[in-house]
């Protein structure tokens, strides 16, 4: 079993590994500043709450492990959300494992109240988003969630500035058509029902 | 921001409510007493498995800009005018409905390539491009007057070797639309695709698919001073101006939901506005007491 996988028990903290004191005020710094956006970027995205606490784990224990890897100001952030996309994928795919260390967060997470349901008006649209390809909701997703531009997208998902504008130009023009269809489905259900009550 | 923004299903403010800073402490210290190095090999395998990589090497950037190699023969791009081909738009008349969607020319040691019809459609430019062994995708999006000329997106293989020229949109409708030139420089033995966005002004009522900030030279709102004034008073000036506003925001409880005008009280402020077409915005508002 992969070591980020064992149960880690308050005993085990009191083992013999001690991170250096600049190391850890380093994560702490990351942690602090990061993790309300990677929690709420895996939220927004999991399939459940449990899912979420467990990517958010991950996310930040890759974080630790690759400390010297991450970049500074808001690249710091760009960095966390494509290491979660990438952990939230793995789970997609049935790779799901529940990490013994959220255990608390995993807890309050499914405890806390869900939100009112939003308006029908939205339904279409949330319909049309769903159709469409996981590579076309992550990218509007990241444009209008993450509220990323082309360039911090591009970061994201490791393309080109070039072909995050023009992926998320396409991601565009699919939604439009794909709500465009339903308008049209929805007219001939209403015309459909017009004749069957006139008849 | 795109329209996805209403759907948003939470806000990073509120995530952050549902679980208490003693997990967040919790978690933390968990982490950091997690082994930094000694990975086992299953672990390091897993990373390159799965992927897990984002950050971990540079990314790939186009190296755009690159000065133009002698061997370089550029094609220039020039859009005169937008609208309807067959009639006027703007100040500029534009050529008859049936003319070609570009016209080519070789100028020295480029190849000049004006767009005869801005609003063509894109399988057309696509073909006319062929005909010239050239594989390249133009489109033209609906723009905000502000961003008029500019590229929106452009994509494809050695785009170093294929530079825009973008129009200055204030020096564009100075001139009547003569200086609206816009293009492309690409070398001879340009072997790659390219797909090329260029904002094109809006026909009168059609939706922008792009904009430039509503207080731009050129946009509804230039010089207006509105933020944090109320919805009424807003309006008020918009209507001198002969603007209207057909849909509001509001960012309620951590969703973002569109109003229609009658379901917008005079007294909401205003935080932010965005041109939404000709002659029309939307403004981004809230209660006046906080909620």
């Amino acid at each position: 079993v992969p070591d980020i996988y064992r149960v880690v028990s308050r005993k085990h903290l009191a083992g013999p590994v001690e991170p250096t004191g600049e190391r850890r005020a380093r994560f702490d710094t990351l942690y602090a500043g990061g993790r309300r956006a990677v929690l709420g970027y895996v939220l927004r995205r999991a399939e459940s709450r449990e899912d979420a606490a467990d990517a958010l784990a991950e996310t930040f224990l890759i974080a630790w492990r690759h400390l010297d890897a991450i970049p500074d100001g808001d690249g710091q952030r760009l960095w966390l959300y494509g290491v979660a996309r990438r952990v939230l994928a793995n789970q997609r795919r049935g790779q799901k494992r529940r990490i013994a260390l959220t255990q608390r967060l995993r807890t309050e997470l499914v405890q806390a109240p869900t939100f009112a349901e939003r308006s029908e008006a939205l339904t279409d649209l949330t319909d049309a988003f769903k159709r469409l390809s996981e590579t076309d909701q992550e990218i509007l997703a990241l444009e209008g969630w993450e509220e990323l531009n082309p360039a911090q997208i591009a970061v994201v998902l490791d393309c080109s500035q070039n072909a995050a504008r023009i992926r998320l130009h396409r991601a565009r023009r699919r939604l439009a058509a794909q709500l465009a269809s339903q308008n049209a489905e929805h007219a001939t259900m209403d015309a459909a029902a017009l004749t069957g009550e006139a008849t | 921001m795109n329209e996805i923004t209403q759907i948003q299903p939470i806000t990073d403010e509120h995530a952050l409510e549902l679980a208490s800073s003693e997990a967040f402490a919790d978690l933390v210290e968990l982490i950091t007493s997690m082994p930094v190095r000694g990975d086992s090999p299953t672990v390091k395998d897993r990373f390159r498995q799965q992927g897990v990589r984002a950050g971990l090497r540079p990314t790939r950037r186009w190296t755009a800009g690159v000065g133009l190699a002698a061997v370089v023969i550029a094609a220039v791009l020039a859009v005169t005018t937008l609208g309807h081909a067959g009639s006027k738009l703007g100040p500029v008349n534009l050529g008859p409905a049936n003319a070609q969607a570009l016209t080519f020319k070789t100028q020295g040691r480029y190849l000049v390539v004006i767009i005869r019809n801005p609003l063509a459609d894109p399988a057309r430019y696509k073909a006319e491009f062929a005909r010239h062994h050239l594989n390249i995708k133009l489109q033209m999006i609906a723009a905000s007057p502000s961003i008029v000329g500019q590229v929106v997106f452009i994509g494809g293989l050695h785009l170093n070797q294929l530079k825009p020229i973008t129009s200055d949109a204030a020096k564009c409708r100075a001139q009547g639309g003569s200086a609206c030139q816009i293009g492309v420089k690409v070398s001879t033995n340009y072997q790659g695709a390219a797909d090329i966005g260029f904002a094109r002004a809006a026909r009168p009522g059609e939706r922008y698919e792009s904009s430039g900030s509503v207080t731009s030279p050129g946009e509804a709102m230039h010089g207006v001073v509105y933020q944090g004034k109320t919805v009424q008073s807003v309006l008020a000036m918009l209507r001198e101006r002969h603007v209207t506003v057909p849909q509001y925001r509001w960012t309620d409880h951590h969703y973002s939901k569109s109003l229609t005008p009658s379901q917008v009280p005079g007294d909401w402020k205003v935080t932010s506005a965005i041109p939404w077409a000709a002659h029309q915005v939307m403004l981004f508002v809230e209660p006046r007491l906080p909620q």
